[in-house]
């Protein structure tokens, strides 16, 4: 993505008049006991903590609300669907 | 420090003559006496009052009670009205006086949020050593008449965090007293899964005064930002101190001046000053004596009220040991359901008594790594459960680190300015 500040001016407007809030992910942090497929799924957007429970990345930007995990970059909205999905606790959720 | 040691006995004169606890005993004829009946006044002139009063919640988070009637009054379905007692906060004892003293003015708050939001439902959810007084003040209005929404009492679960929104919710629905990860709050979806109001006891007498004297009234005391008057609870500076005595405060009184008024203790004797409770703020002495007891006053120190507790610490006690202390207790009170709080808080105990520990054994090296991990281990927990156990212990471990900057140092020297390593 080396072409990113041309490409950010052009799609910008289209993209906020869609969506005006950006897709984030949420973690129900009372069902989650940190197997770590979301990690494994999302390695751009998470890491592990110590004791194996998802966090953002440094460079992710965070989700506000409760359990807010990250924001969903518009190129990572398919792999974020997939591990909320494939959530065994069923504790990752898509939040607006 | 127990939650049953308390003494009923009456509060020490108060700064300013008070508002809650002035009623001489607390049967109902004496609060009629004293206060007068429940004026009659309709929910949407008195939903006005309490906006003109500038009322915030006095359990700890200090949200607007008029924003939070609205919410429920608002929300679709019959509510549910909450008075809740449950007080967790160990060195909190403010609620079990109030309940106790001056049931009444609790119980009258309580019809007034059931007017004001239209519930047919009130429950008091109280801890144990408090219900007998709440249940001998619903029999004594049941004879008399007076209340035209149903009460039930409900005994409250000992633990920090049973008095938690969502885990008194939990409770009164049958489940565990503990936080539950909500995604609609309980002011739409709560007890019985109808709309339902949360409101602490503290704050309901408030609102019984309120629908009296009116908003204005309110507002002749306190600051224009926080008015009204709030219940501390304020300890003394001594290892293993008896429980801490209960005064009715207006908002914006300077530190020192409570201080002064309640402990018995040099004011120069003190080193620091918990604001707020086992969640709240260290703020070093005697830096902070003039800071005003509201949240524009604390916010410079990065403090907050909390529910109002209050716990100096003589010089000659060490701050480290004192929060370590605390920390390990916070830690043995989570709920255990959140992975960053159950494993996170054990973690930030261990570092704050390895670094506590230090400035005892002269050991430099563990005391250089145990700030280098407390640094790093209070971002793991930050932000991370379903509530806001895991943020306020780390914001009690972030103001030690500043307020005891220079302990801190000391101690990864292997050495501490305290004589004793108690408080608290």
């Amino acid at each position: 993505m080396t072409a990113q500040p041309a490409r950010q001016p052009a799609r910008q407007p289209r993209q906020n008049a869609g969506s005006p809030k950006e897709k984030g992910l949420s973690v129900d942090w009372t069902a989650c006991d940190g197997r770590g497929l979301c990690v494994d799924l999302l390695p751009e957007l998470l890491e592990a903590d110590p004791w194996g429970f998802p966090r953002p990345r440094p460079q992710s930007a965070a989700a506000p609300g409760p359990g807010g995990l990250t924001l969903i970059p518009e190129g990572l909205a398919g792999p974020a669907r997939r591990a909320v999905h494939l959530c065994p606790k069923l504790a990752l959720r898509l939040s607006e | 420090m127990t939650a049953g040691q308390i003494t009923s006995m009456a509060p020490p004169a108060p700064p300013t003559s008070g508002r809650l606890l002035v009623a001489p005993a607390p049967d109902y004829l004496a609060h009629l006496n004293t206060f007068g009946p429940l004026p009659a006044t309709g929910g949407p002139q008195l939903l006005d009052q309490v906006r003109r009063s500038g009322l915030t919640g006095r359990g700890g988070a200090g949200f607007p009670t008029a924003v939070k009637l609205q919410a429920v009054a608002a929300a679709p379905g019959v509510a549910v009205v909450v008075a809740n007692g449950a007080e967790g906060e160990p060195a909190s004892g403010k609620d079990r006086q109030l309940l106790v003293d001056t049931p009444h003015l609790v119980l009258d708050g309580l019809q007034l949020a059931a007017r004001l939001t239209s519930a047919d439902k009130a429950i008091v959810y109280v801890r144990p050593d408090a219900a007998q007084a709440v249940r001998r003040g619903l029999a004594e209005r049941m004879a008399a008449g007076v209340d035209r929404i149903p009460v039930t009492v409900v005994e409250a679960v000992d633990g920090f965090v049973t008095g938690q929104e969502t885990a008194v919710v939990s409770r009164l629905n049958g489940g565990p007293a503990r936080p539950q990860f909500v995604r609609v709050r309980v002011t739409e979806r709560g007890v019985d899964g109808r709309p339902t109001l949360v409101q602490n006891v503290e704050t309901l007498s408030h609102l019984a005064l309120i629908a009296r004297y009116g908003g204005a009234w309110f507002r002749e005391v306190g600051t224009s930002d926080s008015p009204g008057t709030f219940l501390a609870t304020v300890h003394q500076a001594r290892v293993g101190a008896e429980p801490g005595s209960i005064w009715e405060v207006p908002y914006g009184l300077p530190i020192g001046q409570l201080l002064a008024a309640s402990t018995d203790a040099p004011l120069e004797h003190l080193h620091a000053v918990l604001i707020g409770g086992y969640h709240g703020c260290w703020l070093p002495l005697p830096q902070a004596l003039n800071a005003p007891l509201s949240a524009a006053g604390l916010a410079p120190f990065g403090g907050t009220l909390g529910a109002g507790v209050v716990v100096p610490l003589s010089s000659s006690d060490c701050g480290i040991e004192a929060t370590a202390r605390i920390v390990r207790y916070l830690a043995a009170e989570s709920a255990q359901q959140c992975g960053p709080c159950q494993f996170g808080l054990p973690h930030l105990a261990g570092l704050m008594s390895a670094l506590a520990a230090a400035g005892r054994t002269g050991n430099v090296g563990t005391g250089v790594a145990a700030l280098a991990a407390l640094r790093e281990a209070v971002g793991l927990v930050e932000g991370r459960g379903a509530c806001h156990h895991p943020d306020g212990t780390a914001r009690l471990v972030r103001s030690a680190m500043d307020t005891f900057e220079s302990d801190v140092m000391l101690h990864t020297q292997g050495r501490c300015a305290a004589q004793t390593h108690g408080g608290v």
